[in-house]
C-alpha cells in the first residue's frame, strides 16, 4: 500500500495515515499522542527531537516508519513524506512566540524504522536509544544517555554530561561528550572518540584509523592493531591502557611529561638509540601500524593480548 | 549422583563454589558429608570460611595525616586567557542554533590557522604565522564551513574578511646558531598563538556568558567544572612548556588542551537552549 | 561489610553536601571528604598494599570525584558511586616506581627481587590478617580486597578488572589459600 503522506510543517494535535491517530485530554494533564505510519524510501530520513523524556527507535524489516508518541504536555509537530519523516516538539505558542522549555512537558517517541534509514536524534534532557536500524545515526542529547547500535556508514553519538555509548557499527564512528563516559563496542570503521573528563572505554575495534583524545578522563583500547593502520590516544592526566594483540606488528611512540609508561612488550633498543626519561619508541612484528600514546602526567600502559594479564604472577 | 564419597581432590576442586553459595544441591550434599568425615578438608573450610567474614570485618583505616591540603591545591582553578587553533568544526549543526550561534560559526570558523612551529623547515628564513582569513577549502565557493552546516555556509561568506582579525608578522631569520633560533622560534610562536588564541576565547566566552540563562543548572555546573579541569591542563602544561620551550610533547599537549577550550566553548554556544 | 555503622550517619548528610560541591562550594566538598575520607583511604591502602600509596591513591580519588561529581546523577547512594570510582582510580594508577617499565631482561629481575622482599613473610610474630592481605601478589590482593573486604560480586569484578569471572574466583580463592597459610604460621 502506497502511503504519500505530504503533511508539512503543520502543528499537530491529530494526525492522520494509515492508522488513527489521537489527541486526548486527561483528567487534569493533557496529552498529545500520536499514532501514525508512514512508508519510507530505501535510505530516507527520520529527524526525532524533543527536550526531555526518551527517544527510543528500533529498526524493522517493513518499509515504514512506525511512531507511537506522546508528550505530558505541549505539543507534538511531525510532517512525513516518502523521503523524510519529521517529529520534534513544537515550542512556539500560539501567537508564534517561542515557548518557554519549563513548559514543555516529558515526551516519549516509540519509533520503528525501515533497515537503511537515516537517523537523526536529538534530546536536550532526554535519552536517545537505537538499535537495529543499519544505516547512519547521528544522536545526541546535552544531558541524558545516548545508546545507539547496529548503524552503519557513519554513526556518531554525543552527549555533554550524559553517557555515549555506541555497539555494532559497521562503518565510521564519531563519539563525544564533556564529562560522560564513552563506550564503543565492535566498530569497523575509524573511530574518532573525544571527551574532556569522562572516560573511553574501546573494545572489540577493528580499525585502521583510530584518534581518542581526553583530558582527564582514562582511555582503554582493546581491538586489532591492522597493518598500516594508525592510532593515536592522547590525554593531560588520564590514564591511557591499551591491549594490543599479542600479534601485532606496529611501531610504537610512546611519550609522557611526568607520568609513567608500563609494556609488557620487550624494548630492544637499536644501535644509537637512548632510553629516555618519559618516552619510549620501539616495534613489534612487522612495524608497519603506528601507535602513539601521549600524555601529560597520565599513566600509559601498554599490555600484550591476553586478559589475563592481571591474573598474573 | 554417585554414591562413591567425594575425594578431597575433588572437595578442593568444589570448594570455591561451595563458599560462594553456588554450587548445586547434589554437589552440595557431597561436600558436606565431604566435611563431615574429613579432618582435613574440614579445617580448610572452616579457615577459609574465618578469613572471609574476618575480612568483611576489618575496620575502616584512617590516613597518617589529613590529605585535605593535598586535594585543594589540585581543585584550585587556576585562570587561564587562552584559546586554541580553532581548525575543527562541530560536524553536527543541530537546526535550533540561533543568531548568536551563527555569529559564533562567522567569528571562529573564518580563520583557518597555519601554525608552522612544526612544519617549516627550519633551515628557511621565517615567515609569519598567518591566519587565513577566507580560506578556501576544496572546491566549495562559500568560506570554510564544512557541508555539515549549510545554513550558516551563506552567512560565514558574507561576515567573513569582516571578522578575520588582522594580526600578521613577518620575522627574518637571524642565524645566530640553530638552537637559538630554534628557541626564539618556539618562544614566539607560542606568543603568537596564544595572542590570536586569546582573542578567539574571548569572544566564545561573551556567547557562553549570554548562554548559560538558557541552560538547566546542573549542565552549567558540569561545563564550568570541566573548563577548569581544562584550564588546568592549561596551566600546567604551559609552565612545564616555560621550562623546556622546545618540548614537542609539551608543545602538543598544550595546543591539544587550547583545542579543547574551544571545542568545549564552541559546544556550548551550539548546545540546544533547555529553558 | 567494613563501617557499616557508619552508612547510616553518612546516608543522611550526604545529598545537601553533594548538591552544593556539584554546584562548585569547596567547603561542602571538604566536608563530602571528611566524610568519606577513611572508608576511601581503606579502599586505597588496601587494594595497592601500601599505606603510602593509599594516601596518594586517596587524593587522587578525591581530585577525580571533584571533577566528575555534577555527573553523579543519584542513581545509587553516593557513597556506593564515589567507591567505585575509588576502585577505578586505583585499578588505573601507576603500577611501577619507576617512570618507565618494561620487560626487559633487566627490570624482570628488579620486578621479581622487589616483589620478594614485598613477599618475605614475618617469621617472628604471627601477622595478622591486614599485614597478610598487604603481602599479597598484587593481582590476587586486589581481587580478595574487592570481593572479601568491600563485597563486589565476581562479575563486578570482572568487568572492572577486565578479566573473566572465573578468572576472578581463581584469584580469590589463591588469595585464601595464601592468606591461611600465611596466617598460620
Amino acid at each position: 500500500m502506497k502511503n504519500e503522506m505530504k503533511l508539512t510543517g503543520v502543528i499537530v494535535a491529530v494526525v492522520m495515515a494509515a492508522a488513527p491517530a489521537l489527541a486526548r485530554a486527561q483528567d487534569e494533564r493533557s496529552f498529545t499522542q500520536l499514532d501514525t505510519t508512514v512508508r519510507l524510501d530505501r535510505g530516507g530520513a527520520v529527524d526525532l527531537s524533543l527536550i526531555s523524556g526518551k527517544i527510543n527507535v528500533v529498526g524493522w524489516d517493513q518499509p515504514n516508519v512506525r511512531i507511537s508518541a506522546s508528550i505530558e504536555s505541549g505539543l507534538l509537530r511531525f510532517s512525513g513524506n516518502s523521503s523524510r519523516v519529521t517529529l520534534s516538539v513544537d515550542d512556539s505558542d500560539e501567537g508564534g512566540r517561542r515557548r518557554h522549555h519549563g513548559n514543555v512537558g516529558e515526551a516519549r517517541y516509540d519509533v520503528s524504522v525501515p533497515r537503511g534509514a537515516r537517523l537523526i536524534l536529538e534530546a536536550v534532557s532526554g535519552d536517545v536509544t537505537a538499535r537495529g536500524s543499519q544505516g547512519e545515526i547521528e544522536a545526541s542529547s546535552v544531558s541524558g544517555d545516548v545508546e545507539v547500535s547496529d548503524g552503519a556508514r557513519s554513526v556518531s553519538v554525543e552527549s555533554v554530561s550524559g553517557e555515549a555509548h555506541a555497539a555494532q557499527v559497521n562503518g565510521n564512528l564519531r563519539a563525544e561528550t564533556v564529562s560522560g563516559d564513552l563506550r564503543a563496542e565492535n566498530v569497523s570503521g575509524n573511530v574518532q572518540a573525544s571527551t574532556v573528563s569522562g572516560d573511553i572505554r574501546l573494545v572489540g575495534i577493528q580499525s585502521r584509523d583510530v584518534r581518542t583524545e581526553t583530558v582527564s578522563g582514562s582511555v582503554s583500547y582493546a581491538g586489532t592493531i591492522e597493518p598500516s593502520g594508525r592510532y593515536g590516544f592522547e590525554s593531560h592526566s588520564g590514564t591511557i591502557r591499551l591491549n594490543i594483540p599479542r600479534n601485532a606488528g606496529a611501531n610504537f611512540s610512546v611519550e609522557t611529561f611526568s607520568g609513567s609508561i608500563d609494556t609488557d612488550f620487550p624494548v630492544t633498543l637499536l644501535p644509537g638509540q637512548k632510553r629516555r626519561e618519559g618516552h619510549m619508541d620501539f616495534t613489534i612484528g612487522d612495524g608497519r601500524a603506528r601507535v602513539t600514546a601521549q600524555t601529560f602526567s597520565g599513566e600509559i600502559i601498554i599490555s600484550n593480548g591476553s586478559t589475563t594479564r592481571r591474573e598474573d604472577e | 549422583m554417585t554414591n562413591s564419597n567425594m575425594t578431597c581432590e575433588e572437595f578442593d576442586a568444589a570448594l570455591p563454589d561451595y563458599l560462594e553459595g553456588t554450587l548445586d544441591e547434589s554437589l552440595r550434599a557431597a561436600v558436606q558429608k565431604h566435611l563431615s568425615e574429613c579432618v582435613r578438608c574440614a579445617s580448610l573450610a572452616r579457615d577459609l570460611e574465618k578469613i572471609r567474614k574476618d575480612a568483611a570485618a576489618l575496620p575502616d583505616m584512617a590516613p597518617s595525616r589529613d590529605l585535605w591540603q593535598g586535594i585543594e591545591a589540585r581543585i584550585a582553578a587556576p585562570v587561564i586567557p587562552l584559546a586554541a587553533r580553532p581548525e575543527r568544526q562541530r560536524r553536527f549543526a543541530p537546526a535550533w542554533m540561533g543568531v548568536a550561534a551563527a555569529a559564533l560559526i562567522v567569528s571562529t570558523a573564518g580563520i583557518t590557522y597555519v601554525l608552522t612551529a612544526r612544519s617549516l623547515d627550519r633551515s628557511s628564513p621565517r615567515v609569519a604565522v598567518v591566519p587565513a582569513a577566507t580560506q578556501t577549502r576544496g572546491d566549495s565557493d562559500s568560506s570554510t564551513a564544512e557541508p555539515s552546516a549549510p545554513q550558516t555556509a551563506a552567512e560565514v561568506g558574507k561576515g567573513n574578511s569582516r571578522q578575520a582579525p588582522a594580526v600578521s608578522r613577518v620575522v627574518k631569520a637571524e642565524p645566530t646558531g640553530r638552537d637559538a633560533i630554534d628557541a626564539r622560534f618556539a618562544a614566539q610562536d607560542q606568543e603568537h598563538s596564544e595572542y590570536v588564541y586569546g582573542k578567539e576565547i574571548e569572544k566564545l566566552q561573551q556567547i557562553m556568558a549570554t548562554r548559560k540563562t538558557q541552560l538547566d543548572s546542573s549542565t552549567v555546573a558540569i561545563i564550568e567544572r570541566n573548563l577548569q579541569i581544562i584550564d588546568a591542563a592549561i596551566a600546567q602544561s604551559k609552565a612545564a612548556l616555560a621550562r623546556d620551550p622546545r618540548s614537542r610533547l609539551l608543545s602538543g599537549q598544550l595546543t591539544h588542551a587550547l583545542d579543547k577550550k574551544v571545542e568545549l566553548l564552541r559546544t556550548v554556544a551550539l548546545l540546544p537552549a533547555s529553558t | 561489610m567494613a563501617a557499616v555503622s557508619n552508612a547510616v550517619r553518612v546516608a543522611m548528610g550526604d545529598s545537601a553536601d553533594v548538591a552544593l560541591a556539584a554546584a562548585g562550594d569547596r567547603l561542602a566538598f571538604e566536608r563530602l571528604y571528611r566524610m568519606h575520607a577513611n572508608r576511601v583511604f581503606s579502599i586505597c591502602a588496601r587494594m595497592s598494599g601500601s599505606r603510602v600509596k593509599g594516601e596518594e591513591l586517596t587524593q587522587d580519588v578525591f581530585v577525580r570525584t571533584w571533577e566528575k561529581l555534577p555527573q553523579f546523577r543519584g542513581e545509587s547512594a553516593f557513597s556506593t558511586w564515589l567507591h567505585r570510582l575509588a576502585v577505578n582510580v586505583v585499578l588505573n594508577a601507576r603500577k611501577t616506581e619507576g617512570k618507565l617499565a618494561s620487560r626487559t631482561e633487566q627490570s624482570d629481575v628488579e620486578d621479581d627481587r622487589r616483589d620478594e622482599m614485598a613477599r618475605a613473610p614475618l617469621h617472628i610474630e604471627r601477622m595478622d590478617l591486614a599485614a597478610a592481605i598487604s603481602k599479597l601478589p598484587e593481582g590476587a590482593r586486589k581481587i580478595f580486597v574487592l570481593h572479601d573486604v568491600e563485597g563486589y560480586k565476581h562479575e563486578e569484578i570482572a568487568e572492572m578488572m577486565g578479566i573473566t569471572s572465573g578468572g576472578s574466583k581463581a584469584q580469590l580463592h589463591r588469595a585464601r589459600l595464601l592468606l591461611r597459610e600465611a596466617l598460620e604460621r
